[in-house]
């Protein structure tokens, strides 16, 4: 698809007032007294707009591809994350790097193993074409 | 399924219910001091084994049909409980923004408990979501 077509459609720029919504949210929130949430809030609508840029064609327009691409990547991260889990609980005491660590500091490392197992695999299958 | 592995499942299922009602009897009764430490453990076991074994007894004798509507099904189930997965560790893991608004968030992100119910949460809300999608039909 074009990016003229793109710029018509309706998604985009429900997409792009979706973005700037956040990050006007996070300023607000920085503006609040909160600096720490709003940076994360600022960045999340950053990262948004940067991915959107990458990946463009794959996030806007949901055909029947790329919602079997979405499913088929959601199970393969979601294979993944239990693995990670069931991992860290069978040796998470005995391997060094993380015998002392609670858990609650090992969570956002299995939220984002989960995520970019999510991204990498769905690009993957967007870049193989056949999905079947 | 083979004959012999459904009496295996039956024999599970009829230990996850012993199990079960010796742990409800030792509660009841008072029990060791060191075995009420570990009554948790011993719930969550007998009714995984339950739920595992009661799904693989009512399973029809030719097994799972694994066609492409099923396969489907399962990946779309998947994508959702990934999705409730990663909710959770998002809940977990920001549990110290939230302190003040859920004091639960915290008590919950240090206990020696929580990966064991997460796991548990990502793969029962697979099944349920799995069977709910396999009943609707059109995926």
């Amino acid at each position: 698809m074009k990016n003229q077509e793109i710029e018509k459609s309706k998604d985009f720029w429900i997409f792009v007032k979706a973005c700037i919504g956040i990050i006007l949210v996070g300023i607000a929130t920085i503006l609040f007294n909160q600096p720490v949430i709003g940076i994360n809030i600022v960045s999340t609508g950053t990262l948004m707009i940067v991915f959107a840029a990458l990946f463009g064609k794959m996030h806007y327009f949901q055909d029947a591809r790329s919602r079997r691409i979405r499913e088929k990547a959601g199970y393969n991260a979601y294979v993944a994350t239990l693995i990670t889990i069931f991992l860290l609980l069978a040796f998470g005491n005995v391997l060094p790097l993380i015998k002392n660590a609670t858990y609650s500091s090992v969570t956002a490392f299995i939220f984002f193993v989960g995520l970019f197992c999510f991204l990498m695999v769905s690009l993957y299958y967007n870049k193989k074409g056949d999905v079947e | 399924m083979n004959n012999f592995v459904r009496k295996g499942w039956y024999l599970l299922l009829v230990l996850g219910f012993a199990l079960l009602a010796i742990v409800i009897i030792q509660i009841i009764l008072g029990g060791r001091p060191s075995y009420s430490q570990n009554v948790i453990y011993y719930i969550i076991i007998s009714l995984d084994g339950i739920i595992t074994s009661w799904i693989f007894v009512s399973m029809p004798k030719t097994g799972a049909v694994g066609d492409e509507r099923t396969i489907r099904a399962l990946e779309k189930a998947s994508l959702y409980a990934f999705l409730i997965l990663v909710g959770c560790l998002i809940l977990l893991s920001g549990a110290y923004f939230f302190d003040g608004i859920n004091s639960f968030l915290l008590a919950a992100k240090d206990s020696y408990l929580t990966p064991i119910i997460v796991a548990h949460i990502g793969i029962y809300s697979w099944g349920i979501l799995a069977y709910y999608f396999v009943k609707k039909g059109d995926v």
